[in-house]
């Protein structure tokens, strides 16, 4: 190319800044991950009512162990969607603190508690639950929706950090995911939370991490 | 690099500006950064022991990105690490595209390296697939404006976009496109 076209596509460009009526802003990023993640959580919250009919509805919501459960899970979906929005800016640079940290320490407390007042006979029991895997693989598929949702979105930015920002969506999804799962199947442990849904988030975060170099170019 | 932050208060003005609709100050404001990007990336590419004949590819790419990627750009925080960003982003972009060009260049075929060759030409069969390759947006505005001659006006119509948006597309297809055939010969 040449110093020619280059001073074309610089006057094609300002033509275009010259007609353009709305500013450009960064909050445009957020309202799109916002309606992506509205969208898919109410498509997710769809399946789960009509799909997912043998569970216990909202039956269970008073629970403390569902409430520290929906604490972690939100409290993990909201760190990483201010992360990846932070993410969405070229020059940022990682933050210090990795995102799942309150909510890891909000679940560590939980089964601190779970464990003091159950007795040890029964923690196994606790963890592996009543239907596990079909719990695994259904938060697992269900993320999908919102991870390729929060992909989506974030393609409006201009991330450097492609594979982080992938994980970040992950989360994003996973996090909302699992929150929304606990309404349909509010186990009776955090125990059972930590060996199933745990790694059904890290299964998602790791399958946004891999895809986000791809779908993230830009 | 210390002279790109020279320009901070006035590359920050201008932009702001832009924002708010002022060709003039965006036209000026991408030819400073187009100067300034230019050595930078010629340095940095030189610094690496790699040539600088697509230096001014990279400056384009980079224009592009900062067009396209505008609104990601806080007018409240510097614009300088901005653009470096986005440059560096795109310098490092080239670079990977590069080694893989090289790496399909020398693979296999270091016996016809040397032997003469024919003038350029590249086969229209070539140029069907490659095509085939590009994004859709970009396959049709190549195709309406480079192969069947459309103007930018009736392609725009012909593919409900925006003049603008068929021009980046067209531009972007074009250095997609020249990229790969570049790989092949």
């Amino acid at each position: 190319m040449t110093v020619q076209s280059t001073e074309q596509l610089i006057g094609r460009l300002a033509a275009e800044v010259g007609a353009s009526q709305r500013r450009p802003r960064m909050r445009s990023v957020a309202r799109r991950l916002a309606l992506a993640v509205s969208v898919s959580t109410l498509l997710v919250l769809l399946i789960l009512l009509t799909l997912f009919t043998g569970g216990a509805h909202f039956g269970h919501g008073g629970r403390l162990t569902v409430l520290v459960s929906l604490g972690a899970t939100l409290a993990l979906a909201s760190a990483a969607s201010a992360a990846a929005l932070a993410l969405s800016r070229p020059e940022a640079s990682r933050s210090a603190l990795p995102v799942w940290v309150p909510a890891a320490i909000v679940l560590a407390l939980g089964i601190a508690g779970e464990l003091a007042l159950v007795p040890r006979s029964e923690w196994f029991a606790r963890m592996v639950g009543g239907s596990p895997l079909a719990c695994f693989l259904s938060v697992f598929a269900l993320s999908l929706p919102v991870l390729a949702g929060a992909l989506w979105a974030l393609r409006a930015g201009a991330p450097t950090h492609p594979r982080r920002s992938g994980a970040l969506a992950g989360m994003l999804a996973g996090g909302v995911t699992a929150a929304l799962y606990l309404l349909h199947c509010p186990g009776d442990s955090l125990l059972y939370t930590l060996a199933w849904h745990v790694p059904a988030l890290l299964l998602i975060a790791g399958l946004g991490a891999a895809l986000g170099p791809r779908v993230l170019r830009w | 690099m210390g002279k790109l932050t020279d320009h901070e208060q006035a590359w920050a003005a201008a932009m702001r500006a832009a924002n708010r609709g002022c060709a003039q100050s965006y036209d000026r404001l991408l030819h400073e950064v187009a100067a300034a990007l230019r050595v930078v990336t010629a340095q940095d590419f030189a610094r690496r022991g790699l040539g600088t004949g697509d230096v001014e590819d990279v400056v384009q790419e980079c224009l592009i990105a900062i067009h396209l990627k505008r609104h990601t750009w806080d007018e409240d925080r510097p614009f300088v690490p901005w653009v470096r960003a986005i440059a560096h982003h795109k310098m490092i972009d080239r670079m990977r595209a590069r080694l893989r060009a090289r790496e399909v260049a020398l693979d296999g075929h270091v016996d016809t390296i040397a032997a003469p060759r024919e003038p350029d030409r590249i086969p229209d069969a070539a140029i069907a697939r490659y095509l085939g390759e590009l994004p859709p947006g970009q396959r049709a505005v190549v195709t309406a404006l480079a192969l069947d001659g459309e103007s930018v006006g009736t392609a725009a119509r012909k593919l409900n976009m925006s003049a603008g948006a068929v021009r980046v597309a067209m531009h972007r297809g074009l250095a997609a496109l020249a990229l790969k055939l570049g790989k092949t010969s």
